[in-house]
């Protein structure tokens, strides 16, 4: 049983449930989710999401099927037109973003990037079927998880990406038999004899290969691969002790299905998928107290509910261990929760114009690139290295040039304040100001923001430290007196004196290595 | 979810291994690997020609022409466009600066690089050939980490000191690179811009938490601290160094090599540096229809010959030669065949190529053999272990031995003699040249000679240490009069590795590097 959190519940708990679960929290769903409680808070946390619109072409009038301001989704690619495949995939990307901008108070945006990284793809697969798997993590991301191992099965970007195309019965590819045992649901145990992995066995590997035998990504008019009699293996397909000796028959284009279903019969698999939540939702260390306590609950609730997800992420994000005090804070943001924890919280404006509201996140998303985050294209099959390598995990996000790379994101927030485009926008810390409780007095600005912007408290001194930079060793209550001048006769004068002071204010604050933390 | 490395048992021996079983502590450890290294003030810089490199229409095999041809009739460039190389091997006509450090004698080729069980996705392949283990391991340290996970234990721990305060390894790029992760952390310092290093605030040290908020606090921090320690050296090198070669291409590989060449001339103490030129992944578009000699191939072999033959140039300039080493890989080779979209799949083996004044130039291994008739799938044959290259450059460059290669790398390494004469360790007070000294065969299997020639009557020490110095051969003075002398020396008792003949007269030395290798 997983020992329930029965603590108080305050601000800092609240916000450290909404950081670990949705993008950059904003002070207003923090404070809703204080007065909701513990668990009406994770109850709409995992209520189902608001339908969202669809990726449009934001630059490309070459394709009949859809102009300017139009999806193209579900619309056929016609690969002879240039710039198709580009012009379509890279508006996926700030579709997502917009997505995790505005869907404030639900789960769905991060778990729908947690099964990305579960069932990770990579390469040029192509904006079509991206979409549909994008999709499909979307719409099962609180569901059942055997159903959506299935469905990812015959994905079409899974049969592109682990080269389901070239498993065939005459010459069968292992790749994606392999990575559904090792890296999707049962997981690789110790080598305890040659070709045995404790969990499965090569032999396994290679009979599941054949049972998922016929499948192409090669077709048009369905979101799911296509099934090709002649290219599966019609024969018997021998399992392991592993697997109780099972024997595969011909199922033809229903045998995936019972693939998925043998394994899933092995309890591994909740433990196996109960580490990988806890890694991206909780901590990377998982000891043998956390297997006792966490691990082996939660996979007894996945049990207990046929693989339906939900109840076990409940009773995760309820546990005592999750509000544990050192586990607050814990986690290094990654570099997409790095850029919505600057954008979100203090409001930066994105345009409501779709089409420049999509300039706009693609405008951030080279970024993110460059840190080594990017959708669809992980750097393996295993996912991103902050999730699995061992010993590094979450730090895997920093080093010099990563951290160049965000120093230089918020000084290109700032200097976009001053910029007259209107696609992208800055920081407005003059209007996120405005929404403190008690802004004309120093000490309560910082350490309201503090509690928005950081984790943890801070130590002590850092309240010196931030009025310094703010005030610049000026007494307390100059701050109050230029402020409140600025908010009784708001002149352009006076509001660029205040904003600049707050402008260093907060940069010393996005500075400070705690930022960095989740 | 551990995925513990295998090479994580394995180097926690290696060390008391080295020193024949005696227990040292790991500080003693640590001093006697930097005196093992003393004059290891050599650079390797690697190029990682990401997507897989066409090695087929790079390093075209002329004696196969006709079958490849078959095979591949839309993108093979015609005959009379190549350059020649040798009697059986042409250039792709964009190699002409690859043919120019060929001519210098600064080229090493070798053929028919791969694995056994090759896996054709980028990803798992790149992560193989970044980690140096076999197709079906999982490792996530990689070969170069593991090598200075070796040398300085306990790192990232009270790094930078005084005595190590350049980065051990330096990417230029965005990310650290996969080959330099070490046990605990990445040897690699990340730059993407030389203007831009360090300057992080690295706020207030608070009371230190236990718990894992604090540790990973503590680890930010001292990652902010490390680079910003680190910024220090790089700039001032950068600042400091020069470039003598003023026609570097235009890109951006050849200004980062050019950065490369700052930073060693400007005195920096790095020893890896690493580069990557992305875009080799030519499954479509290889060559323009109609003219085979352009397209996105070309401009990237282009590309990578011309930028590896000007920083080579500006090395010689800078005096630096005898000091940098340089290496190209690639996930893989293309396939044989080619597709109907102008282009060539994920193949399996392709050629490396190592340059540098210091390389042992020429050709090794076999062209590929091309049937008649090519399956739709196959690729180049592999001929040698790219952990066979690695360990090699490993004895070689960095004086590694053997056995510690066989344990950073595989059991199944194989020395392939890669570098040539410049690697004798430097001494103050050698001998002048009129004494001459020479060993054959090099590298040997079982005895070898040293070739004495002296210009007057001497009484010649002369003994044969291996790579730490150990004194293995003591054969002690002879007198020898003017002239030429054959002095053989029994060797089939020494395991295979780098050994040192050295002679000395008064108190004046020379020695003479050797490599015994398995039979």
């Amino acid at each position: 049983m997983l020992e329930k959190f029965t603590g108080e519940w305050n601000f800092q708990r609240a916000a450290h449930l909404l950081r670990r679960t949705t993008y950059g929290p904003r002070k207003h769903f923090i404070k809703e989710a204080l007065d909701l409680g513990l668990d009406a808070s994770i109850d709409k946390l995992l209520s189902t999401p608001e339908p969202t619109d669809l990726p449009i072409y934001i630059d490309f009038d070459q394709d009949p099927e859809a102009g300017i301001g139009e999806t193209w989704v579900n619309k056929p690619i016609d690969s002879s037109i240039q710039g198709i495949f580009f012009s379509r995939g890279k508006t996926t990307w700030p579709w997502l973003y917009r997505n995790m901008h505005r869907d404030g108070f639900n789960i769905v945006n991060k778990l729908s990037m947690f099964w990305h990284n579960h069932f990770a793809i990579s390469g040029d697969i192509g904006p079509n079927f991206n979409w549909n798997y994008i999709s499909l993590l979307r719409d099962y991301s609180l569901g059942n998880f055997r159903e959506l191992t299935k469905k990812i099965t015959i994905s079409k970007s899974m049969l592109v990406f682990l080269n389901g195309n070239e498993n065939v019965a005459a010459e069968p590819n292992e790749n994606y038999a392999r990575e559904l045992l090792e890296l999707f649901t049962i997981g690789k145990g110790p080598l305890v004899a040659e070709g045995d992995y404790t969990n499965y066995t090569e032999k396994d590997i290679a009979a599941f290969a054949k049972a998922l035998t016929g499948w192409s990504p090669w077709v048009s008019d369905t979101t799911e691969g296509r099934f090709r009699t002649w290219a599966h293996d019609k024969g018997e397909k021998q399992l392991s002790h592993r697997f109780d000796n099972q024997v595969i028959q011909n199922e033809e284009d229903q045998e995936y299905k019972t693939v998925v279903d043998i394994i899933f019969q092995k309890d591994e698999v909740a433990h196996y998928i109960s580490r990988r939540l806890f890694t991206w939702f909780v901590n990377y260390d998982i000891d043998a107290e956390v297997e006792a306590n966490i691990i082996a609950p939660m996979a007894q609730i996945i049990l207990e509910n046929d693989y339906e997800i939900k109840p076990a992420i409940k009773a995760l994000l309820s546990s005592a261990y999750f509000y544990r005090e050192d586990i607050i804070g814990c986690m290094i943001k990654n570099p997409l929760d790095y850029l919505m924890s600057l954008t979100n919280p203090v409001e930066v404006p994105f345009p409501e114009d779709i089409i420049l509201n999509y300039e706009a996140w693609l405008w951030w998303h080279w970024d993110l690139d460059k840190m080594g985050f990017q959708i669809f294209k992980l750097p393996s099959v295993a996912g991103w290295p902050a999730y699995y390598q061992d010993p590094i995990f979450y730090r895997d996000w920093i080093n010099s040039a990563s951290l160049a790379i965000r120093k230089k994101m918020v000084d290109k927030f700032d200097f976009l304040y001053s910029n007259t485009d209107p696609t992208l926008q800055g920081f407005d810390f003059i209007k996120f100001i405005a929404t403190l409780d008690n802004p004309t007095d120093v000490n309560a600005l910082i350490q309201e923001s503090c509690d928005i912007l950081f984790p943890k408290a801070l130590s002590p001194e850092y309240l010196d430290f931030f009025k310094h930079a703010l005030l610049d060793g000026l007494p307390d209550f100059e701050w109050n007196v230029e402020y409140t001048a600025y908010l009784q006769d708001p002149t352009e004068e006076k509001r660029r004196a205040v904003e600049n002071k707050l402008r260093d204010l907060f940069h010393t604050m996005y500075a400070i290595p705690e930022f960095q933390l989740s | 979810m551990k995925r513990r490395s295998f090479i994580r048992n394995a180097s926690a021996f290696a060390i008391p291994a080295l020193f024949g079983g005696v227990h040292v502590t790991a500080n003693a450890a640590q001093r006697m690997a930097s005196l093992i290294n003393e004059d290891s003030d050599r650079v390797l810089v690697l190029i990682d020609m990401n997507g897989g490199n066409d090695g087929l229409n790079s390093f075209v095999p002329m004696d196969m022409y006709d079958n490849l041809y078959n095979a591949r009739p839309n993108v093979i460039i015609p005959e009379k466009r190549l350059i020649p190389l040798t009697d059986t091997i042409s250039l792709h006509p964009e190699m002409e600066g690859i043919k120019n450090l060929y001519d210098n004698a600064n080229l090493k080729v070798i053929q028919g690089v791969g694995y056994p069980n090759q896996n054709r996705s980028h990803f798992r392949s790149a992560d193989i050939w970044n980690s140096g283990s076999d197709a079906d391991v999982f490792d996530s340290t990689g070969w170069i980490g593991r090598y200075l996970d070796d040398l300085y234990p306990g790192f990232p721990e009270d790094y930078p000191n005084s005595e190590q305060d350049h980065p051990f390894a330096i990417t230029l790029g965005k990310s650290i690179s996969g080959t330099c992760q070490g046990e605990e952390s990445n040897f690699s310092l990340a730059i993407i811009d030389t203007d831009n290093i360090g300057g992080l605030n690295t706020g207030i040290e608070g009371e230190a938490t236990d718990g894992y908020y604090g540790q990973e606090l503590a680890y930010l921090i001292d990652t902010f601290k490390k680079t910003n320690a680190y910024a220090a050296p790089v700039t001032e090198a950068v600042e400091k160094g020069e470039s003598l070669y003023a026609s570097y291409p235009e890109t951006k590989l050849a200004s980062q090599l050019q950065v490369v060449a700052k930073m060693i001339s400007g005195g920096l103490k790095t020893k890896i540096y690493v580069l990557k030129l992305g875009g080799f992944d030519t499954h479509a578009d290889q060559v323009v229809d109609g003219d085979p000699t352009k397209g996105q191939h070309a401009d990237l072999i282009s590309d990578i010959s011309a930028s590896i033959d000007a920083f080579q140039q500006d090395i010689k300039a800078l005096g630096l030669e005898k000091r940098v080493l340089g290496m190209t890989f690639s996930e893989f080779g293309r396939k044989i065949k080619s597709n109907a979209g102008f282009g060539t799949d994920h193949g399996t083996a392709a050629p490396m190529m190592i340059f540098g004044d210091c390389v042992n130039p020429g050709i090794i291994g076999a062209n590929p053999e091309i049937a008649p008739e090519v399956d739709i799938e196959e690729g180049v044959a592999m001929q040698y272990d790219f952990r066979s290259v690695y360990g090699s450059v490993l004895m070689d460059w960095f004086e590694v031995p053997e056995e510690k290669v066989k344990n950073l790398l595989t059991p199944d390494f194989q020395y392939i003699p890669i570098l040539g004469e410049c690697l004798i360790p430097n001494s103050t007070d050698s001998l002048d040249d009129r004494i001459g000294l020479t060993a054959s065969p090099n590298p040997f299997i079982n005895n070898f000679a040293i070739h004495i020639d002296l210009h007057e009557k001497a009484k010649v020490k002369i003994d044969i240490s291996d790579v730490q110095g150990r004194l293995i051969k003591n054969i002690g003075y002879r007198t020898l009069a003017a002239g030429l002398h054959n002095i053989n020396i029994e060797s089939q008792d020494l395991d295979n590795g780098i050994y040192f003949a050295r002679i000395q007269i008064g108190n004046k030395s020379k020695s003479i590097r050797l490599v015994k290798i398995a039979n």
